[in-house]
């Protein structure tokens, strides 16, 4: 192809497929109620509104609690098992690597199905709890492979020469190990929370009465739409890009 | 035997720096040490010398405890050592790739062993650090990232975060080699130095004979996981024990031969006496031990071959013969007098004294 082209045609497709998304947010300031353009005027109603529409608060709180639980709980584990991974057997790490990462690899809709069955099946009551357990089992993968390939490249010299100077294990990991790998933890951590934020297919098979943001605005769409939910989209997506932003940064200030 | 010969036998001899005792580890089918037995002495600068996967770096991690023998001992000062990981041992290591904590200045790159061992104040860490520093010559680079360092430059921190430990031998692994030759050569000069100035037991791996040489009062020739020489450098190139080490440090002329009866016979026509079963043999003759002209004096060898190709290369030329039976041989003279030509083709005599050559067993190690 033709490179000169190439640009002017990403450019396109880029704007194509943000552009949807920009008039998204963009309603969310609109003074009028109907969702047109041109918009008449500015306003940040829409979000008072919102404020006040029922169940608003408690699915902020859910959403955010779920998303910092599930960050922590998946890095905790998919650090773990990178380390294991990365040290153990090859034999071993070449059968583990794919069963780990295969909640990747599963449509979320059939999960969302599986996890609905296997908790009614345990007979769990379904809430906050089951979210954040089918969240984790399903997010955890992305720790697990970025935490991996920091460690492919990992000078283990430092942890020998920790060792040689006299350094016990703990002390080795907290001192030398932590530190440096601490950014790709962060930045790992941070994605999943923006995963977990946003994701709806597998909270709303799993959270039963509860809401998070997504599942409230799920609910809000079939009683009608109006710009509330725009404003509701608008705080997500910042959050979410803010967490990726910020993933970003912290993992790419090294290599 | 008189009185005092007699004492002087049973008086014990200096206790070795480090005694490995039939040191033998493998990984999988792969024997990497193989019984390896080696005595250093208190002060010896020993270089490890071998082609890569010799076992000569594993050799040395077994010495610093990251490893730990299938079979066999590891003694420093007198004490067993051989179930200590490094932690516990008095040695400290210079890797490959250096190993400095990217995310500590270099002061607490330095310190970190000092903190750690908690024997020492703030001010004493500070001082025996600065000095440490001061030896390799980093003093002012001091609260610099360690990232922020050249190649060289780290290797000094490293080798300064290992003798700050005082450690009773100090390992080196392969720690000049990835720096370029110019670098390499400023750092030998570096550690002969330090050498010098702290004295001490260094042990240091290389592929490079030119640096064992440099650095080294004695070289062990690895090959195969075996030690086949523990030497001073002039013994392992002019003695050496096996065509191994001959053919691995230096350059050799390799003849094959055959012993019958005490006596090998080379192809072209040559005899020397040699004691050892009859079997086929290989002789050495290092290129710069061959004259030209002939010798007749009985301690010298003969023979007349054809020059197929000369080479100046400076301080020398390299002359390439071809005897009768075809053999080649390899031969270095002093370039005298200055820009002799000779004719590609001549028929010349050559020579050496009998008791420049080397003869080893074929088939033995």
């Amino acid at each position: 192809m033709n490179s000169r082209l190439l640009a002017p045609l990403g450019v396109t497709i880029g704007l194509f497929m943000i552009a949807p998304l920009l008039v998204m947010l963009l309603f969310a300031f609109s003074s009028s109620s109907l969702l047109k353009l041109p918009i008449e005027g500015l306003t940040l109603h829409w979000f008072a509104a919102l404020t006040e529409t029922q169940g608003f608060y408690p699915s902020l709180v859910n959403s955010l609690l779920i998303a910092l639980t599930v960050g922590a709980a998946s890095t905790v584990i998919g650090t773990l098992a990178a380390f294991g991974l990365t040290a153990g057997r090859h034999r071993l790490r070449n059968v583990s690597m794919p069963v780990l990462v295969l909640p990747l690899l599963v449509p979320p809709l059939v999960l969302g199905i599986v996890f609905l069955s296997y908790f009614s099946g345990l007979g769990f009551r379904l809430g906050l709890h089951t979210t954040i357990i089918a969240q984790t089992v399903t997010l955890q993968p992305i720790v697990i492979l970025i935490l991996a390939s920091r460690l492919a490249g990992f000078d283990w010299a430092t942890v020998d020469s920790a060792r040689d100077l006299g350094a016990a294990p703990w002390r080795i990991f907290i001192d030398i190990i932590f530190p440096i790998i601490r950014p790709t933890i962060l930045g790992a951590a941070l994605i999943v929370m923006a995963l977990s934020l946003d994701d709806f297919i597998i909270t709303i098979f799993t959270i039963g009465g509860e809401n998070t943001l997504p599942t409230l605005l799920w609910g809000m769409m079939r009683k009608g739409v109006d710009p509330r939910m725009n404003a509701c989209a608008f705080i997500l997506v910042s959050l979410t890009l803010l967490m990726g932003g910020l993933a970003l940064r912290l993992t790419r200030t090294r290599n | 035997m008189s009185y005092v010969a007699a004492m002087t036998e049973f008086q014990p001899l200096t206790t070795p720096a480090v005694r490995l005792s039939a040191l033998r580890l493998s990984f999988g089918a792969h024997l990497a040490v193989d019984d390896v037995s080696l005595d250093i002495l208190p002060g010896d600068f020993v270089a490890i010398l071998g082609p890569s996967g010799c076992g000569k770096t594993t050799l040395l991690r077994l010495l610093g405890g990251f490893l730990t023998p299938d079979q066999g001992t590891i003694e420093i000062d007198g004490a067993d050592v051989t179930s200590q990981g490094p932690e516990r041992r008095p040695t400290n290591t210079v890797f490959q790739g250096y190993g400095l904590f990217p995310h500590m200045t270099v002061r607490q790159n330095v310190s970190y062993g000092l903190k750690i061992a908690g024997r020492s104040t703030p001010a004493e860490i500070r001082d025996q650090v600065d000095q440490a520093l001061g030896l390799v010559r980093m003093n002012d680079f001091a609260e610099r990232n360690s990232r922020a360092l050249s190649g060289g430059q780290q290797q000094r921190v490293a080798l300064a975060r290992a003798l700050v430990m005082r450690p009773h031998v100090l390992l080196l692994d392969e720690s000049l080699a990835a720096l370029d030759l110019k670098l390499r050569h400023q750092m030998q000069d570096e550690l002969r130095r330090i050498h010098r100035e702290i004295g001490g037991t260094f042990v240091f791996v290389t592929h490079d004979q030119n640096e064992a040489f440099f650095l080294a009062n004695k070289v062990a020739v690895m090959n195969k996981g075996r030690i086949e020489q523990f030497a001073a450098p002039s013994d392992i190139y002019h003695r050496p024990s096996t065509r191994f080490v001959a053919t691995f440090v230096g350059e050799a002329n390799v003849i094959e031969g055959r012993r019958e009866n005490g006596t090998v016979m080379i192809g072209d026509g040559q005899f020397l006496a040699s004691s050892g079963p009859d079997g086929p043999v290989e002789i050495m003759i290092r290129p710069e031990d061959i004259r030209l002209g002939k010798d007749v004096s009985g301690a010298a060898m003969t023979l007349r071959a054809t020059l197929i190709d000369q080479v100046f290369q400076g301080s020398f030329l390299k002359l390439t013969f071809a005897g009768e039976s075809g053999r080649h041989y390899v031969a270095t003279l002093n370039d005298e007098p200055r820009g002799t030509a000779r004719a590609l083709g001549e028929k010349l005599d050559l020579s050496w004294d009998i008791g420049r050559m080397r003869v080893f067993d074929k088939g033995a190690a």
